[in-house]
């Protein structure tokens, strides 16, 4: 022996492992004799042997270790050994059930192949069921973060098909005349830019009337929230901050309380703090509440305001509709002159229903699919213990024949699948907080309460309650099996494979159709997501991303009290943005698309006017400077863009995009028509001078027509800077872009930097999130179901080799042969799809909602599903019949 | 149960440190019933057996002192224990008598 190999190391990772593994008082010890047993090791197999002998002693120190600990636990008494006393009474039956619990450990223990299997398929399904139950906990189940959650409403006005806000004469109308509500309260989002020394920055603010804390039943950490009255126009402004703002910007000093802090250049007195624990409050993440002061309306709109409001505890939800219904007709012919609809009255929902905005039905779709999924490992399971069972029927026979009773049997069975579920469950649970995480990580942006998602005690619960059901579910078939008094059968055959129907065999079969049915409409599924995704994503936003950087920017209004001082800001900025390196152009819009717009607005045609009392069409409002129409690449189709005759005379002239134009003319011309905005009788009308072609401003799926107006003298002063990069990258412009605004003024607030492409992905965030979620939760129904076909058939071959031998011996021919087992296996897999063709064609009509341009039945998707499931279950059932054909029938026939 | 019987590895185990003597602790033991059985012995499984006898009551163990130069760490060496011999006694006269008259069978 060499010096070299006289100090070999054992694998460095191995032993770190193990010692992790260890209980504290066998690491030194156990860890020592390994290492002197290495070095033999290292001298009889030489190095790489025996570092792969190495690896193989840390699962198996690991696992005898922890099964003596359980073991001792389980026998002892205060570290004494029972064994030779005879157990009473309750202690009889825990010792029992100990000794039960310890055989099955036993058993278990020889099989960890088959452990793993077992307790990994049913880890997959468990803990896809803990992440997706931890989202419709969090999300739909539990109650909004406020009290009596279940009093609190929305409030809006219905005009079929939209809904929109409250005006300022409604909600004061709704304030003074309503008896069934205790309190209420109106609220609006708005940036704003809050500055003071150091610079400008933009905040969300939510601006809402002196109630909207009391209402949710909200306090503050710090000082109060609003007063009665303090929503007067006449009050001094105060406003609530979060506790976020209050860290960043006001360096948590409780002495800010009672200042005043600048938000758009106005002076506003903080008058309190919200806690840190408190998440989003109702409307969303904002920075701050400043008090929003309604002024007396001369018209009827603008409908820019949410209303939520708190049930009285006496009044039902019923007679608050009848009541709203009642007040918006009563208030009708107050204020027709400015708003024609009669048909629109006030309607309510629950806020927990508003909060979740539809999402219900995607949540309730993904549960039903995990749903699947766990029966699907559950059968897969089965199967194994199934074929375990078999195996061992001997056993059990033995067992049996020796005096032990069916319950005993059972219970052994019972304790088996307890301990593969406990087993399963814990790595479920830990699969499941993955999944949370990945979930609410790469979760939609649009998702509601994200934050509220976690695993609590409910959870632990369902996963608890999920393994229990499972092992139920995979105990049935052994446990029937068992019962079934094959056993002593099993006992006269040897435990050989005969040419007999074995027992079970049925069941496996049943088991193997099952896991297909099942299957089938979870890929479906996932097939109809997909299918929906791929059109979604080919919709043809109507304009180039791909070169596009858009950010938000927000003048302050002392300095930019007018359009004048607005205007002359963008007739220096734009060209000065143009003038960059890498810069092909800039343009300004008030709404981003292809999914966010900021007005949508109700008008009236001078050719087809709206009856009285009807609904006027609605389009979005899209405010822009001259060059945006050319810096989207957007095409002019008839008439002219804005130009300079357009100056002369502000806010007479519009451009409509194609949408538009075919929705209200048809295939007439529409230039030269007027319209008058938003209902209202003593405007100035408005003449359409161009047509051009669409771009999506309310995401990809929908599109009511475009307006577009002049951004010259509307005096807006939050806009969206779009730049297009000559090439390369957009976003390596923005650093250019923010210096020279900040060069241009200090004050310009700018936020929300979006690339073009970033801007398409946010538009199918949540498509995308189902699409990908469905596709998984497909995918391993698939594979479960595969791998149950497989595991059926490569049984049935193992079982039947004597009979295969048989015949080959008799002159049979292989590829009948391989006929034989494929048919067998295929007549299965075949009959499950019929049957989960079946539960899809029921089941997919409720997904009928989340499908775009695709039906919930689309035969192409079912074509293509069926062929997918029955090409790879012709796949998974090649292997056992090849298997089968390669029986040398010599050694088959030794044997007997 | 009326009385508690060895398991045939435990078994083993005790046997080889009746063969070792004074150097019985885990390695050695190992490599005895490798030699012996002509089959590779878990480790860990020598390691539980050694400590479950222990807890029996049939082995008592100690701790051997690093050696002066500061080279081998310590050891841990079995040692049979009177109620062990009783156990092997026992198993060997009920083997011996199950054996009886059929050795011949097997040929």
């Amino acid at each position: 022996m060499t010096a070299q190999q006289a100090t070999p190391a054992s694998p460095r990772l191995a032993q770190r492992l193990l010692r992790a593994l260890l209980p504290a008082g066998d690491r030194e010890e156990a860890c020592q004799e390994l290492e002197e047993l290495f070095r033999i090791r290292v001298a009889s197999l030489g190095r790489p042997r025996a570092r792969v002998w190495y690896w193989r002693q840390v699962p198996d120190f690991a696992w005898r270790s922890l099964f003596e600990a359980a073991r001792f636990r389980l026998l002892s008494r205060g570290g004494e050994p029972v064994a030779g006393r005879a157990p009473k009474g309750r202690r009889r039956l825990m010792t029992n059930i100990g000794n039960d619990l310890l055989y099955a450990l036993r058993g278990l223990q020889r099989n960890p192949g088959f452990v793993v299997a077992a307790s990994l398929t049913l880890a997959l399904g468990i803990g896809a069921n803990v992440a997706i139950f931890s989202v419709v906990d969090g999300v739909l189940l539990s109650s909004l973060p406020y009290p009596n959650a279940d009093r609190l409403v929305r409030i809006f006005t219905s005009s079929p098909p939209n809904r929109w806000g409250f005006s300022t004469v409604d909600f004061q109308a709704l304030q003074e005349q309503s008896t069934q509500f205790d309190r209420m309260a109106a609220y609006s989002f708005r940036g704003m830019t809050f500055s003071d020394d150091d610079g400008a920055e933009p905040v969300i603010a939510m601006r809402v009337t002196s109630e909207f804390f009391s209402t949710l039943g909200v306090d503050p950490a710090l000082g109060r929230t609003f007063a009665l009255g303090e929503d007067r126009p006449e009050a001094e402004p105060t406003v609530v901050v979060s506790h976020g703002f209050w860290e960043r910007f006001l360096d948590a000093d409780p002495a800010a309380l009672g200042k005043a802090i600048r938000l758009d250049s106005v002076p506003y007195r903080v008058i309190g703090v919200l806690a840190p624990s408190l998440g989003p409050v109702e409307g969303g993440n904002a920075d701050l509440w400043p008090i929003l002061q309604l002024r007396p309306p001369d018209r009827r709109g603008p409908f820019f305001l949410r209303v939520v409001a708190r049930l009285s505890p006496s009044a039902p939800e019923e007679a608050a509709s009848q009541e709203l219904v009642a007040i918006s007709r009563r208030i009708f012919p107050i204020w027709q002159s400015s708003y024609q609809n009669s048909e629109s009255v006030w309607g309510l929902m629950p806020l927990h229903e508003f909060v979740l905005g539809g999402i219900d039905r995607t949540l309730y779709f993904l549960m039903a699919a995990v749903g699947f999924v766990l029966l699907i490992a559950s059968a897969n399971v089965a199967n194994l213990m199934l074929a375990r069972s078999t195996a061992r029927s001997r056993e059990m026979a033995v067992r049996s024949a020796l005096g032990a009773s069916s319950a005993r049997l059972v219970r052994h069975l019972l304790s088996e699948s307890a301990l593969l579920a406990a087993l399963g469950g814990a790595a479920g649970l830990v699969f499941g907080a993955i999944g949370v995480r990945l979930l609410t990580a790469l979760g939609p942006r649009s998702l509601p309460r994200v934050d509220e998602i976690r695993m609590d005690g409910e959870v632990l619960a369902f996963a608890l309650a999920a393994s229990l059901l499972s092992t139920l579910l995979f105990s049935l078939a052994p446990i029937a099996q068992s019962l079934s008094g094959r056993n002593l059968q099993a006992m006269q055959q040897g435990g050989r494979g005969s040419g007999r129907r074995s027992a079970g065999q049925g069941m496996r079969a049943a088991l193997v159709v099952l896991q297909f049915a099942l299957a089938m409409p979870l890929v479906m599924g996932a097939g109809l997501m997909a299918n929906s995704f791929s059109r979604l994503v080919q919709v043809d936003p109507g304009f180039d991303p791909r070169s596009i950087l858009t950010l938000r920017v927000a003048l302050p209004p002392d300095r930019y009290p007018a359009a004048a001082e607005v205007d002359a800001f963008w007739l220096g900025a734009l060209p000065a943005i143009e003038r960059l390196p890498g810069v092909q152009g800039a343009a300004l819009n008030d709404s981003r698309p292809p999914q966010g717009v900021q007005d949508i607005n109700n008008f009236d045609l001078e050719r087809f006017p709206t009856p009285p009392g009807g609904t006027q069409p609605t389009a979005y409002w899209l405010t822009i400077s001259p060059g945006y129409f050319q810096l989207m690449g957007m095409e002019l189709q008839a008439g002219r863009l804005f130009d300079d005759r357009d100056r002369s005379r502000p806010g007479q002239s519009l451009v409509v995009d194609e949408v538009w134009a075919r929705k209200h003319f048809g295939s007439q011309d529409p230039v030269g028509m007027r319209i008058r905005s938003g209902g209202c009788l003593e405007c100035p009308w408005e003449t359409v001078i161009g047509v051009v072609s669409a771009v999506k401003y309310n995401g990809l799926q929908e599109d009511m027509g475009a307006i577009y107006v002049p951004h010259l003298d509307s005096g807006y002063r939050n806009m969206f800077l779009i730049v297009r990069a000559s090439e390369g990258d957009p976003a390596r412009l923005a650093p250019a872009v923010r210096a020279l605004l900040a060069e241009l003024d200090p004050q310009v607030a700018l936020s929300s930097v979006r690339t073009g492409p970033e801007l398409m992905d946010d538009s199918t965030d949540r498509p995308r999130y189902l699409a990908a979620l469905s596709g998984l939760l497909g995918a391993l129904a698939l594979t479960l179901a595969v791998i149950g076909i497989y595991g059926a058939l490569a049984y049935f071959v193992a079982m039947r080799r004597t009979d295969i031998g048989i015949r080959m011996a008799l002159g049979g021919d292989r590829r009948r042969l391989v006929g034989w087992v494929l048919l067998k296996g295929m007549r299965l897999a075949l009959a499950g799809m019929l049957l989960g063709a079946g539960i899809a064609w029921f089941l997919t009509s409720f997904i009928a909602s989340l499908l775009y341009e695709v039906t919930p039945r689309d035969p192409a998707t079912f074509v293509a599903v069926s062929s997918l499931l029955a090409a790879v279950a012709l796949l998974a059932c090649l292997v056992p019949a090849q298997r089968a054909s390669a029986v040398d029938p010599a050694s088959i026939l030794r044997q007997d | 149960m009326a009385r508690e019987s060895l398991g045939e590895f435990e078994h083993q185990v005790l046997l080889s440190i009746l063969r070792l003597g004074r150097e019985s602790y885990s390695v050695p033991i190992v490599l005895e019933l490798e030699a012996r059985t002509g089959r590779e012995v878990a480790p860990a499984a020598v390691y539980i057996a050694l400590r479950r006898l222990e807890k029996k009551g049939h082995l008592v163990s100690r701790l051997s002192q690093p050696s002066a130069q500061g080279g081998a760490r310590p050891r841990r060496y079995f040692q049979l224990q009177p109620s062990a011999i009783e156990c092997l006694k026992g198993s060997r006269q009920a083997f011996l008598k199950l054996w009886e008259g059929i050795e011949p069978q097997l040929d």
